[in-house]
């Protein structure tokens, strides 16, 4: 039985991965998954070194060298952390402060939108007259006590934060000096602590010391659980997914009754699904190499969480032999090739609905929600993965529990699918109903 | 020891009996040769031997061994009458697959011989996918009998094939039973069932109709067929007196001889009405014997017999 599973599984690797569209899948993958977050890191990785001009007119006459200094003053806070250097984070601002033209202002700012237009400047703002005092009026804030920011892009934006915080800060210098604080008092003042991001204090299993807290940045906090857990939804999605087309396609082709003959439905079926643990293994050593190789490159090797790459893999073999053997009943059912698009959600959806939670889940990882979630076995490998990865982790037990019932999940879905794929596989015409799916799991 | 033992055997889908109550046996080294409409129950029958559908009722035994939820068995060819191949591996490498799955060893130098011996040598490194319908049928025939089987079983194999490919099919099926092997095959072409089969078996709504060798079977039918060549053909052979069926081969025509009815009779009644080349009372052919088990008259007769009941 071994055997003849290895021998097909062996022959739907081959089959799958030595083509052109796995290849090219290999590197699109990627760019479809996180296609955002590498188009922003690209983006800043053109523009890091490149100074981003902008242009403020200032009608108090009195903010100039304040904006200047909190500018400089920024820039020097980010320019010695790696991460941010690495991801391109590192961007330079050059602030050019412009005396309002009062006789013309509309052409001023007409002048300045096309120096933005023309690549120049990234953008120009206002600072109106009444921003320095604002709350000395009476009423509603009067329209002169505000900054207004001119640019091409849209409400969100990096740089209009950046400002933000230097305006806040050259208006706060200025008013301290100007209520008689000396510069230096003032600057005392103003001066900002950073808050350091550990996790959490542990005890050592086996040697019982106590393990001091290891320094998390936002880098670490962040993005690399949100890279693992995309990773793994990437994965998932290529390794399984594919399967319950490619099984429709070769029942439609009448591939399979040959194949009957000389292995079991359950032999073929595993078969399957090992070769496609066998891609998504493929993949994965792929882009974890990949990735190993450029963080090292880029000297951020230390953000890479050693300790849970064998959970990674571990996780990602239940999930896809889980989800693939689903793919493969679902495709012995398929009696046209509609059918495997309306029979697809049940596969896309355990895949996808952990990526649309994920922002709640790392704002509280390990809240009622992202705990109980967690352990519900198809969405365990990426949601437990991602608490995992997050500071402070999740308590010792946690993932052995998740990946015990991740393994039960898909030791039983796997026998459902058999059972599926069964009597599906020689099944043609009418297209199945959910509950002849049913009645098939049931019966055998 | 049989190669086939089919014990009291009933397979349904829903509502539908697709066989009913059959028994059969078939010999060690024979050509068995199943008959029958569409959807009559050869293929669900061929199925259930190959173990892809259980019976619900009744047991089957492959050289003697129960087959029921075990796994495949390596002795056993099966070409099925749907069949497909994967169409983007080339003809050597699938046939090495097929051949390693059922004999669990490299059977490279045997698909080699096959494809020479099938006028297919130049086509082992190609794509399935660039071979002709009746190249890849040969393949698929190929793919069957690597390595040799025990038991053959061929769903209607020579539908499709040219003359030429026909002929070599047949050439190996008898050589495969020379040297041992048991074959099973179905086909709608009762000159094959006729001149390769030892045995014919034929099932018809389920029930097995017909079992035996072929003059076994005409002899159960006697010799009630007037085989005639006469002037006018078809047209002069019409309305004679105690013939109940004329069948028309162009050159030539079949009457069938009513119950009753003296054959030389009906010559002389002939003889009156035109001239007669040829005269000769033979069995029925195994077409005639089809015809009249599953032909419309006996659709028609049996569903007057249903609404009488």
């Amino acid at each position: 039985m071994l055997r003849r599973i290895l021998l097909i599984a062996k022959r739907d690797y081959v089959a799958s991965v030595f083509r052109r569209a796995f290849l090219i899948g290999l590197v699109l993958a990627p760019l479809m998954f996180g296609g955002s977050f590498f188009g922003l890191a690209l983006l800043r990785v053109a523009q890091g070194g490149k100074d981003r001009r902008i242009a403020l007119i200032d009608h108090t006459g009195a903010l100039a060298n304040a904006i200047v200094q909190a500018a400089e003053e920024a820039e020097e806070r980010d320019r010695d952390n790696p991460a941010a250097k690495a991801l391109g984070l590192d961007l330079r601002y050059v602030v050019e402060v412009t005396p309002s033209d009062e006789r013309d202002p509309e052409g001023q700012r007409l002048n300045l939108s096309d120096r933005v237009r023309s690549g120049e400047l990234i953008m120009f703002a206002d600072v109106g007259a009444g921003v320095l005092h604002p709350s000395s009026h009476q009423g509603p804030i009067p329209a002169d006590a505000k900054v207004t920011m001119f640019a091409t892009g849209g409400g969100v934006d990096a740089t209009r934060g950046w400002l933000e915080g230097i305006m806040n800060t050259a208006l706060r210098r200025v008013r301290l000096q100007q209520f008689g604080m000396d510069a230096k008092t003032a600057d005392e003042t103003l001066t900002t602590v950073t808050v350091e991001s550990l996790g959490l204090v542990a005890r050592d299993a086996t040697t019982g010391t106590i393990r001091q807290a290891k320094p998390r940045t936002a880098i670490e906090g962040f993005a690399v659980p949100l890279a693992m857990a995309l990773l793994m939804m990437m994965i998932v999605m290529g390794g399984a997914a594919p399967m319950l087309g490619a099984v429709a396609e070769d029942k439609l082709q009448r591939v399979f009754e040959m194949l009957l003959a000389l292995a079991t439905p359950f032999e073929l079926m595993m078969g399957k699904v090992l070769a496609a643990v066998g891609r998504s293994l493929t993949s994965s050593v792929f882009y974890v190499l990949g990735a190993l190789l450029g963080l090292k490159g880029a000297a951020l090797i230390g953000l890479v969480p050693f300790d849970l790459l064998p959970w990674f893999f571990v996780y990602m073999i239940a999930e896809v032999t889980m989800l693939s053997a689903l793919a493969a009943g679902l495709g012995a059912a398929c009696s046209t090739p509609r059918d495997a698009g309306s029979f697809a959600p049940f596969l896309i959806l355990p895949i996808m609905l952990p990526a649309f939670m994920i922002v709640p889940l790392m704002l509280q990882p390990n809240g009622a929600l992202a705990t109980a979630i967690s352990f519900f076995p198809p969405f365990t490998p990426m949601v437990m993965l991602l608490r995992q990865s997050m500071p402070g982790g999740v308590p010792g037990w946690q993932p052995w529990v998740g990946l015990a019932g991740v393994i039960l999940c898909a030791l039983f879905i796997t026998w459902v699918a058999a059972r599926i794929f069964r009597v599906g596989i020689l099944m043609q015409g009418k297209s199945p109903r959910l509950a002849d799916l049913v009645r098939w799991a049931v019966r055998g | 020891m049989d190669a086939v033992q089919i014990t009291d055997v009933t397979k349904t889908f829903g509502t539908v009996t697709a066989v009913d109550d059959l028994s059969l046996i078939i010999p060690q080294g024979s050509v068995y040769g199943f008959i029958g409409p569409n959807g009559s129950g050869k293929s669900t029958t061929m199925r259930m031997i190959v173990n892809i559908f259980y019976p619900d009722r009744g047991s089957i035994r492959v050289f003697g061994e129960e087959r029921r939820g075990v796994g495949s068995e390596h002795h056993i060819g099966y070409l099925p009458e749907e069949r497909g191949l994967y169409r983007q591996m080339n003809v050597q490498t699938l046939l090495e697959f097929y051949g390693e799955l059922r004999a669990g060893r490299r059977v490279t130098s045997e698909v080699k011989d096959w494809l020479r011996r099938l006028d297919l040598e130049q086509w082992g490194s190609k794509k399935v996918e660039a071979l002709s319908k009746g190249m890849s049928q040969k393949v698929q025939f190929i793919a069957t009998v690597v390595p040799e089987p025990k038991l053959l079983i061929l769903d209607e194999p020579f539908t499709g094939l040219d003359p030429v490919s026909a002929d070599a099919i047949r050439s190996a099926v008898l050589e495969l039973r020379g040297r041992g092997s048991t074959v099973i095959l179905s086909t709608h072409d009762m000159n094959v069932a006729a001149s390769l089969c030892d045995y014919i078996f034929m099932i018809f709504r389920g029930k097995k109709v017909l079992d035996g060798t072929l003059a076994a079977i005409q002899s159960q039918y006697g010799n009630d067929i007037a085989r005639v060549s006469v002037a006018g053909g078809v047209a002069s052979v019409q309305n004679l007196a105690g013939v109940t069926q004329v069948r028309d081969h162009g050159q030539f025509q079949d009457l069938r001889i009513g119950p009753g009815c003296d054959p030389q009779q009906v010559l002389h009644t002939l003889t009156a009405r035109t001239a007669v080349t040829s005269f000769a009372v033979v069995q029925p052919s195994l077409q005639d014997i089809f015809v009249r088990i599953a032909g419309p008259a006996a659709l028609e007769d049996a569903a007057k017999e249903s609404s009488a009941a």
